[in-house]
């Protein structure tokens, strides 16, 4: 596309931006047609009560009830085959009471054929009449409460399909002020590289609620291991130096994972088949749940999309995983959007999931925004942006609909580049390091893009430079608010690496230099947040074959600190409620900071969250946001920072 | 009215690119105008979309329900024809190398690589035939 078509095609957006405002004003107006109530069922809060019409009229006594989960069918031309309601001629009434954060929320709709939507019968979407499947979409402001919602559905004739949804509660808040204090001499800290090595090729590493850590290798990029079904996982505690061993059934090498609402951890994908001169790595659609608490896993349904090799499960703040990316069982690029429900333990069918068939790559970074969108941040371990885009993107999962997102710099230089969202998570503020290309000879970029997705039309604006130019690049959010970057390689070669590391300060925008890494991190490496507030590393996979199971451990100037404490806080922090914590120190800050699910330097979930703080002395108090966007549910490591700007040790809390 | 009719008609063939989404949008080809529905608006084309119907030329094409799509063999960047001679162990000889450098054994040694196996075709001719050494062929031995 040249630069003048571009800006046509801007311009048409803008145009269309301005009819879009304009229609919205014409809304005020407030039409109030009040619906039937569903017929008397009892559904779980979460669940649509569903009354389903012989037809189209949505008139009389409804042929049958039940529950849905989502509203999402693609019923086609065989009808929803309940009430003996054949494929045509039929409607159905869906109401839930639910619960709703402040914000504006926005409804989508796409029917075929008519549809309605109302908030507390108030209607919010329109569009009663025989129609091609087409998607609707309306925001309102909502205030925090229980809101009841109402989907009326009809279908003429022909194929018929429905799904209906909500997101919102998208206000960020306030944005936190900065942390307090901060390092003021001797701010270097210092790496330790353990005295005992990994016993499992750490490709993938989960910090879990027990303060022990999930490795896993499965064959661990070693096709004998493979052919053997050798696989290997293994719980490290950090603090004993102790690794129990986990059976582990299937080949989970290069599988996507984090942790589940509850604590358990979700693994899906991994390797079917490692490359032949005539195929590529080949991906399972298998999934597992890992129970910290006994250390096994089970094995539970497949993805309905396919193999997943190198795919990227987000969390959203309903409670779901959303899963896409990598390579399928063909050795193809899975384009599927998988959803697992966590109340169920289950992934949704295929045809419940709006796809798009857009493919970001493998282990695409995707970062769930305040709004429960998804932003694509363009760096990925393998793949290239798609023609005609801007390399970074966002994804409206209840629309399927994709909208560029411009500016990000070196969009095919970002392979094995890291991607965190900055702390806090409040400010909603993106970070791209670094990152190259795996197909090409030329080195990697030092470049650094920051993206403020506040912004009504969020763009890309260039940062501070790397102080090193390099790819396979781990950045971890520490308790102090800043950002360490470790490790990284020009190329996938020893003498390639790079020996760098720099401290990001996301106030001041600036790096500062600190000591490297003693041993070489490039690909299969990965680096976290211990809940102590040391930093690990671990894994290193050279395009030889190699793989260095050397553990090194970096501690940030804090450790060497009075640290302040928790002493006590409730378990369960409910989302919006306000906790007491009994500390000591004078405490200036208070964070949630989600622990690490890592593989590749990719971590999509990764975030910090400030806790605004009322009152001094050993008791505070701490307000959870109410946005679950924000915060999605699971557990979290709290840290207490004092006015010095050292943080103390995690305390560990369940949010959600 | 049928749904697949009416969009493979109207969408077959069109790009996926989200600028021409937004440009059909515009132009009204799905679903009503913004004007008449009163503070709704149609923000895309339904997207179960039937087969072949987006062009993703250049990386990744999907088709057949949007899967399988054909990727780019060793899309790690790897040339697979190869193992590492003493266990068949995987490895990662690039297809193309940092600098533009020939891959060549030279190279390989000095990046660590031992003696390889050839598994496939020696596409990279490290045993210095041409490219014709029989597969089972150890190449950069020494
Ligand atoms: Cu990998």
């Amino acid at each position: 596309m040249t630069g003048s078509e571009k800006r046509r095609r801007i311009g048409r957006r803008r145009a269309l931006a301005a009819l879009l405002a304009t229609a919205a004003v014409q809304l005020v107006a407030v039409v109030v047609v009040t619906p039937e109530s569903a017929r008397a069922i009892t559904c779980a809060p979460e669940e649509w009560a569903g009354d389903y019409f012989a037809n189209p009229t949505l008139t009389g006594a409804p042929a049958d009830s039940r529950c849905d989960g989502n509203i999402g069918f693609d019923w086609g031309e065989t009808g929803p085959g309940i009430g003996g309601i054949g494929g045509a001629g039929y409607s159905v009434r869906w109401t839930r009471n639910a619960l709703f954060q402040a914000g504006e929320y926005s409804f989508t709709a796409t029917a075929d054929d008519g549809i309605r939507v109302y908030l507390d019968d108030v209607l919010v979407i329109d569009e009663w009449r025989d129609q091609g499947a087409s998607t609707f979409a309306a925001t309102r402001p909502v205030a925090a409460g229980t809101h009841k919602v109402t989907v009326e559905y009809y279908q003429g004739v022909g194929g018929g399909l429905v799904r209906a949804s909500y997101t919102g509660g998208g206000d960020p808040g306030p944005v936190p002020p900065p942390p307090p204090g901060g390092c003021t001499g001797d701010c270097q800290g210092s790496w330790q590289v353990l005295p005992y090595e990994s016993p499992v090729r750490s490709v993938h590493a989960t910090v879990l609620h027990t303060g022990n850590v999930l490795l896993v290798a499965g064959s661990g990029n070693d096709g004998a291991a493979a052919a053997n079904n050798q696989f290997v996982s293994k719980v490290w505690n950090p603090s004993t130096g102790e690794f129990a061993d986990v059976p582990t059934q299937e080949d989970l090498f290069c599988a996507g994972h984090t942790q589940l609402p509850d604590g358990r951890i979700l693994l899906a994908g991994g390797t079917l088949e490692y490359p032949t001169p005539t195929s590529n790595y080949k991906g399972l659609a298998i999934s597992y749940i890992f129970d910290p608490m006994t250390n096994t896993y089970t094995k539970i349904g497949d993805m309905p999309g396919g193999g997943h090799w190198y795919p990227s499960l987000v969390n959203l703040g309903d409670g779901s995983v959303f899963a896409t990316g990598g390579l399928n069982e063909n050795g193809s690029g899975n384009v599927a959007v998988e959803m697992f429900d966590s109340r169920k333990s289950q992934w949704k069918p295929f045809n419940e999931v709006p796809q798009t068939y857009f493919y970001w790559g493998l282990y695409p970074n995707m970062v769930l925004m305040a709004d429960g969108r998804l932003f694509y941040a363009g760096t990925h371990t393998f793949g290239n942006a798609l023609p005609n885009t801007s390399g970074s993107e966002i994804y409206d999962i209840a629309t399927g609909t994709i909208t560029d997102v411009p500016g990000l710099r070196d969009i095919d230089f970002r392979d094995q580049g890291a991607t965190v969202l900055l702390p806090p998570a409040q400010a909603q503020k993106v970070a791209d390091f670094g990152g190259g290309n795996t197909y090409s000879d030329l080195d990697p970029t030092s470049h650094t893009d920051i993206i403020d997705l506040r912004q009504q039309d969020p763009q890309w604006t260039a940062g501070p430079d790397l102080p090193a130019a390099k790819m396979y690049v781990s950045a971890v959010i520490l308790p102090d608010g800043k950002v360490f970057e470790t490790g990284g390689a020009k190329h996938n070669y020893p003498e390639y690496a790079v020996h760098e590391a720099s401290m990001y300060d996301p106030v001041t925008n600036t790096f500062t230099p600190m000591p490297a890494d003693p041993l070489a991190r490039m690909y299969h490496s990965e680096s976290f947040l211990l809940p102590d507030g040391r930093v690990a590393s671990i894994g290193n996979n050279p395009a030889t074959g190699a793989f260095d199971l050397g553990i090194s451990v970096y501690s940030p100037w804090y450790m060497s600190r009075p640290r302040p404490a928790i002493t006590a806080a409730a378990e369960q922090f409910d989302l919006g409620s306000t906790q007491n914590l009994t500390v000591s120190g004078n405490i200036g800050r208070v964070t949630l900071i989600r622990p690490a699910s890592v593989t590749h330097q990719s971590d999509p979930n990764q975030r910090s969250v400030d806790l605004p703080t009322t009152g001094t002395g050993t008791n505070i108090s701490v307000t959870v946001p109410s946005n679950p966007n924000i915060i999605p549910a699971g557990y979290y490591m709290m840290f207490a920072q004092d006015t010095n700007g050292v943080p103390s040790v995690a305390k560990w809390v369940h949010v959600g | 009215m049928t749904r697949r009719k009416i969009l493979l008609s109207a969408v077959t063939a069109v790009c996926v690119t989200v600028g021409l989404l937004v440009g059909l949008r515009a132009t009204g080809v799905f679903g009503p105008s913004a004007g008449d529905s009163g503070g709704t608006r149609p923000v895309a084309a339904e997207n179960t979309l039937g087969a072949g119907n987006r062009d993703l030329s250049g990386r990744i094409q999907p088709h057949g329900n949007g899967r399988p799509s054909p990727a780019t063999l060793w899309v790690d960047g790897c040339d697979h024809n190869y193992v590492k001679a003493s266990d068949n162990m995987n490895v990662c000889v690039p297809k193309i190398a940092p600098g533009g450098v020939p891959v060549d054994c030279e190279f390989l040694r000095k990046s660590g690589f031992g003696a390889l196996k050839v598994t496939g075709t020696d596409s990279k001719n490290l045993a210095g035939t041409g490219g014709n050494a029989p597969r089972g062929t150890t190449v950069c031995a020494d």
